[in-house]
């Protein structure tokens, strides 16, 4: 995928969502069960894209940023059946 | 034709917010610019600061030739704006001190010669408080007995303080209202009083 600033802001866009999403999914069963602890590790994940994202802008390359489009892709595949998004 | 583009950035004590204007303007031309208003939702009530007004007189940015935006001479310039700037209709201050945390919408109106009417909103989580309470966080650890459960419960409020600030950006105040509440509970258990 060629690096835009539309393609980043919409990048940017999916991962804080997803953000939200396991924040809100945290809040809802906040009893450490396994699945919990799962969602914590991918919030957590989730938040490092997102600071890379923030950080990192000016050292984007198309390499880099479809390595982070899969990183978010992955995380969304783990948790689809919890996510409303 | 400029868009109109503001940043928020919260001081970390809470006591004023940095406001920017990244506006794209193609040549900044402060006589275009008649009229500037910010308007600052809290709990349901609007609270304004008029920061330019060429009817009255009002001039609360010093701007002159050499600004490049609204707010200065340099592209990262800003203002900060205290909550007793913002007033309500009847006159009542935001706070006198600091920014109450909570989710705040942030408008700002614009009259420019050249663009017209102009407005642009922001929402924002202001956490100051919960933050400053989390770097409380980790509590001294029992060095005969570690708490691997609570370690993480700690964890997961610090990551979810992020996904509050988040939830307000995209303007999710359900979510960001949800999550707060959890972040206050969970310092409330814990003795975790308010700092101001």
């Amino acid at each position: 995928m060629v690096w835009t600033q539309a393609t980043y802001d919409a990048l940017v866009a999916k991962t804080k969502s997803l953000v939200v999403d396991l924040s809100v999914l945290l809040v809802r069963d906040c009893t450490l069960g396994q699945d919990t602890t799962i969602n914590l590790d991918l919030l957590e994940y989730s938040l490092n894209i997102f600071n890379g994202l923030k950080y990192g802008v000016l050292i984007y390359q198309d390499e880099h940023y479809d390595y982070l489009h899969e990183q978010v892709d992955i995380i969304y595949g783990k948790c689809r059946k919890y996510l409303t998004v | 034709m400029a868009t109109l583009k503001i940043a928020i950035e919260e001081y970390s004590n809470a006591t004023n917010f940095k406001l920017y204007d990244q506006t794209i303007w193609g040549g900044f031309d402060n006589t275009d610019v008649s009229y500037v208003n910010l308007t600052v939702t809290y709990q349901g009530t609007d609270y304004t600061y008029k920061l330019w007004d060429d009817g009255d007189g009002t001039d609360e940015t010093g701007m002159d030739g050499t600004f490049v935006n609204l707010f200065g001479d340099d592209v990262a310039s800003y203002i900060d704006i205290a909550p007793s700037d913002l007033l309500s209709g009847v006159g009542v201050a935001l706070d006198a001190v600091r920014f109450p945390d909570g989710y705040y919408q942030i408008k700002l109106n614009v009259t420019h010669a050249v663009e017209g009417a102009m407005v642009i909103t922001n929402y924002e989580g202001f956490l100051a408080e919960a933050y400053c309470k989390s770097a409380e966080l980790p509590f001294l650890l029992d060095i005969r007995d570690f708490d691997h459960y609570e370690s993480r419960l700690q964890r997961m409020i610090i990551s979810m303080l992020d996904g509050a600030v988040r939830a307000a950006e995209l303007g999710r105040y359900t979510d960001f209202d949800a999550i707060l509440d959890k972040i206050n509970a969970f310092y409330s258990a814990r003795d975790l009083t308010d700092l101001w």
